[in-house]
């Protein structure tokens, strides 16, 4: 993998991972 | 630039953390009842929003530690990306709201409270002609300058009026050391931007140079001599870069980055060589010598090991061999005769920068430089058209993983070069790479 898309994905997996923890957060507190 | 995996991973841990903090620290301690999930959802999108907000003045701050395990390059694509991110995170905080629970429109009503709905609206409004000034500042005509100024001061905006609305709105955020947190964070991002803006222009004051000596190179470049004004120079590694400013105040934003071509055994006489490519480059050749000149670093992690351990081959094109220049003086100065290849790309022969003096250094160093031209001259017996991974298994070593790869040039180039050496089976640690286009 080229460093370019090293760091294109490394910035998309930053941003879903970050995305999905914020939701899973967000059921978790709701369904409390 | 050489990644180090291990430094990487480090700083992706070190960013999820710092981006979910803020959020997690608001539903810590005695909090209010909780609503429901689209709610809590868009909530959490605001905070971790703001929170990438206030850690882009992280990535934009050219730490030399970070930088120097993932490269500045690498760091601004990042601040890029998470930029995006970002923004679409916040934007989806509100829009959320709104859909779900449409009572959440007073918050835009400046008949409810008009402070609220100005601020509100203006922080919006900030955010897009952040990201649209800078994914369009070329078809929009606006200066790098310019754009640098208004994009540092929108982003501040947007943090201080998503912080204030944070306090506003209390509803995680209602007890004293909660909102110190983001007040720190604000601070934080302020102090950042200063240092950036302000105390690195300061420390350059002390260190002026001069410029000696502006030559003209090959197809619309030039090359700025830059001598130490009452200092003894710049230590530096070759194939780094600097920011450079032009005139007799370091503080203006009129700062751009640049290689610099000269041999890193000579700190007192620093070359950086400039195609006519943006509205600054292309008035570099207009300086005269005796102009002020501030540079700030060097910068980059695009750097070849000292020791001569491995052969190295440098796949460039056009002005991305200025770094390259830096490194073959470099090694002509240490008189280091490991083994070198150069695949040089340009669109003719006249665009090949330095085009004499590689010839010199090829006889002064265990070099091989090719030449591949999309025109050739009239009886070009050389390669012709662009560099293509065709082209470079001809020239690779017959081992590929005996040799470091440097790798620096346009876009499409490099888009092809890099998978395809790492097809060859090249480790991805022996691709050093370095886009020019980093702002």
């Amino acid at each position: 993998m080229m460093l370019h898309e090293f760091i294109r994905r490394f910035g998309t997996a930053l941003s879903i991972a970050i995305l999905l923890m914020v939701a899973l957060i967000a059921w978790l507190r709701a369904g409390a | 630039m050489k990644i180090s995996l291990v430094h990487a991973a480090g700083w992706l841990v070190a960013y999820l953390a710092l981006a979910v903090a803020p959020m997690v620290v608001a539903y810590a301690g005695p909090v209010p009842a909780p609503r429901g999930f689209w709610v809590e959802f868009s909530v959490g999108l605001g905070f971790v929003g703001l929170a990438m907000m206030a850690l882009q003045f992280v990535l934009t701050g050219r730490f030399r530690s970070v930088a120097a395990s993932v490269g500045l390059d690498s760091m601004l694509q990042l601040h890029r990306q998470l930029g995006l991110a970002a923004f679409f995170f916040i934007l989806a905080h509100p829009l959320i709201l709104f859909v779900t629970e449409p009572a959440y429109l007073a918050f835009l009503d400046p008949r409810v409270n008009l402070p609220r709905a100005v601020a509100l609206s203006l922080v919006m409004a900030g955010l897009v002609l952040l990201i649209a000034t800078t994914l369009w500042r070329q078809p929009m005509r606006l200066s790098y300058e310019w754009w640098r100024s208004v994009h540092g001061l929108l982003a501040l905006m947007v943090t201080f009026i998503g912080v204030v609305h944070v306090l506003q709105v209390g509803h995680y955020v209602s007890t004293f050391w909660k909102q110190v947190l983001w007040v720190v964070i604000t601070g934080g991002a302020l102090m950042l931007l200063v240092n950036t803006r302000i105390i690195k222009p300061l420390r350059m004051i002390r260190k002026p140079w001069r410029v000696a000596e502006v030559r003209v190179e090959r197809g619309d470049a030039w090359t700025l001599v830059l001598a130490p004004a009452g200092h003894a120079g710049l230590r530096f590694a070759p194939g780094q870069f600097v920011w450079l400013t032009l005139g007799e105040s370091p503080f203006t934003a009129q700062q751009h980055p640049f290689s610099i071509s000269s041999s890193a055994e000579r700190p007192a006489r620093v070359h950086l060589t400039v195609r006519a490519l943006g509205d600054f480059s292309a008035r570099v050749g207009e300086t005269l010598p005796g102009t002020t000149a501030f540079i700030e670093g060097p910068y980059g992690a695009f750097t070849p090991d000292p020791q001569p351990s491995r052969g190295i081959t440098f796949v460039v094109g056009g002005v991305g061999i200025t770094p390259v220049m830096s490194m073959l003086r470099t090694f002509r100065d240490r008189g280091d005769r490991r083994p070198l290849r150069l695949v040089y790309g340009n669109p003719s022969l006249e665009r090949a920068l330095f085009y004499d003096e590689l010839a010199e250094l090829e006889r002064q160093l265990d070099l091989q430089v090719v030449h591949v031209v999309e025109s050739p001259p009239a009886g070009w017996d050389g390669e012709t058209g662009r560099v293509t991974p065709a082209l470079l298994d001809r020239f690779l070593p017959d081992d590929p993983r005996a040799h470091e790869y440097f790798v620096c040039g346009p876009e499409p180039m490099m888009d092809a070069v890099e998978p395809h050496l790492r097809q060859r089976g090249v480790p991805l640690t022996d691709i050093y790479s370095e886009r020019f286009h980093i702002v």
